[in-house]
């Protein structure tokens, strides 16, 4: 019987490319994923949360030092270091054309003030170097203990203007 | 018909070598994967509160010390309850020719809020029961009891209690 010798075929090749493949995606997936970063540079940043219209025994549970995250992500987006309680209000239009800004009894805003470490990318801030900051935009922020809608009302990096 | 008997080759042995690594290297990512997450899932008792607003008069009747409570969407195991207070319902009413808004009682309802206690696992970010189910005031949660059910709002969460 006639033995022929294999030789390495197209088919070997594209097999070897395939696992190789594979064997850098395991390596960007499990090992490079942290220095994917907007910039390397970083700069403190403090911006503050405004949660409206909240029970005062729900906004109790923010306390100074407690870790921020975004609740989408669970990315960690700094570190309280201010909490101010004010008074809760709401425009309210009356029936003869006057427009109010109603005090909500029993009702609290909490102005949240988050420390963190922001890369810059013109005239955006980045906690973290993955959390764009936005003002005036509608997120879920979380700590260990609380969990509410806010949005952010200002935004001050260290030796810059405020934003 | 001649059959051609089959030889291993360079290639592969390349190819098997290649796959060897990579097995490898998914077994000692996973293992790695679960030390940690085994570290991380020590169970512990937590007591948090929720709030049940603007409930029929009746309803706080049906609900004992010791109750278990479920989640209504997806079941997970909420807790047993150890306390319930019961105050009247109320609800922000505008006074128009004051310009402000007052907390008013609502006739024949109740709020009442639930101490729970559950068997949690902690990580650096959350409180999570079932391994999943996150535990945080603010958050809204469907509460199944012994014949009853009514949606209401994590309060508060007790910090020294975990």
């Amino acid at each position: 019987m006639e033995q022929t010798k294999r030789k390495g075929s197209i088919l070997d090749v594209i097999i070897i490319l395939i696992v190789i493949a594979l064997a850098a995606g395991v390596y960007v997936k499990f090992f490079r994923q942290e220095k994917t970063v907007v910039n390397a540079n970083t700069v403190p940043v403090a911006y503050t949360i405004r949660f409206k219209s909240l029970e005062p025994v729900l906004a109790d549970n923010l306390q100074v030092d407690d870790k921020m995250f975004d609740a989408s992500s669970g990315n960690y987006i700094g570190t309280i270091t201010d909490i101010e309680l004010v008074e809760a209000k709401e425009t309210m239009k009356t029936m003869d054309g006057e427009i109010y800004r109603a005090s909500l009894e029993n009702r609290v805003d909490a102005l949240v003030t988050v420390q963190t470490n922001a890369s810059q990318n013109g005239n955006s801030y980045y906690a973290e170097k993955s959390f764009e900051l936005l003002r005036n935009s509608a997120k879920n922020y979380a700590t260990k203990y609380f969990q509410y809608e806010g949005k952010i009302i200002s935004i001050e990096a260290e030796g810059a203007d405020a934003q | 018909m001649s059959e051609k008997k089959r030889k291993i080759n360079f290639f592969d042995v390349v190819i098997i070598a290649l796959v060897a690594v990579l097995c490898v290297a998914v077994l000692v990512i996973r293992s790695k994967s679960a030390a940690s997450s085994t570290t991380a899932a020590q169970m512990q008792t937590l007591q948090y509160t929720i709030e049940l607003n603007a409930v029929p008069d009746q309803m706080s009747d049906a609900i004992a010390i010791g109750d278990s409570l479920t989640e209504g969407v997806k079941n997970y195991n909420l807790g047993n309850v150890v306390d319930v207070q019961v105050e009247a319902a109320t609800d922000q009413t505008p006074i128009a020719s004051e310009g402000r808004y007052v907390e008013k009682e609502i006739p024949e309802m109740e709020k009442i809020f639930l101490t729970v206690e559950a068997q949690v696992t902690e990580s650096d970010s959350s409180f999570a029961i079932d391994g999943a189910y996150v535990v945080r005031a603010g958050n809204t949660v469907s509460v199944k009891g012994p014949g009853y059910a009514w949606e209401g709002m994590i309060v508060s969460v007790n910090r020294g209690e975990a």
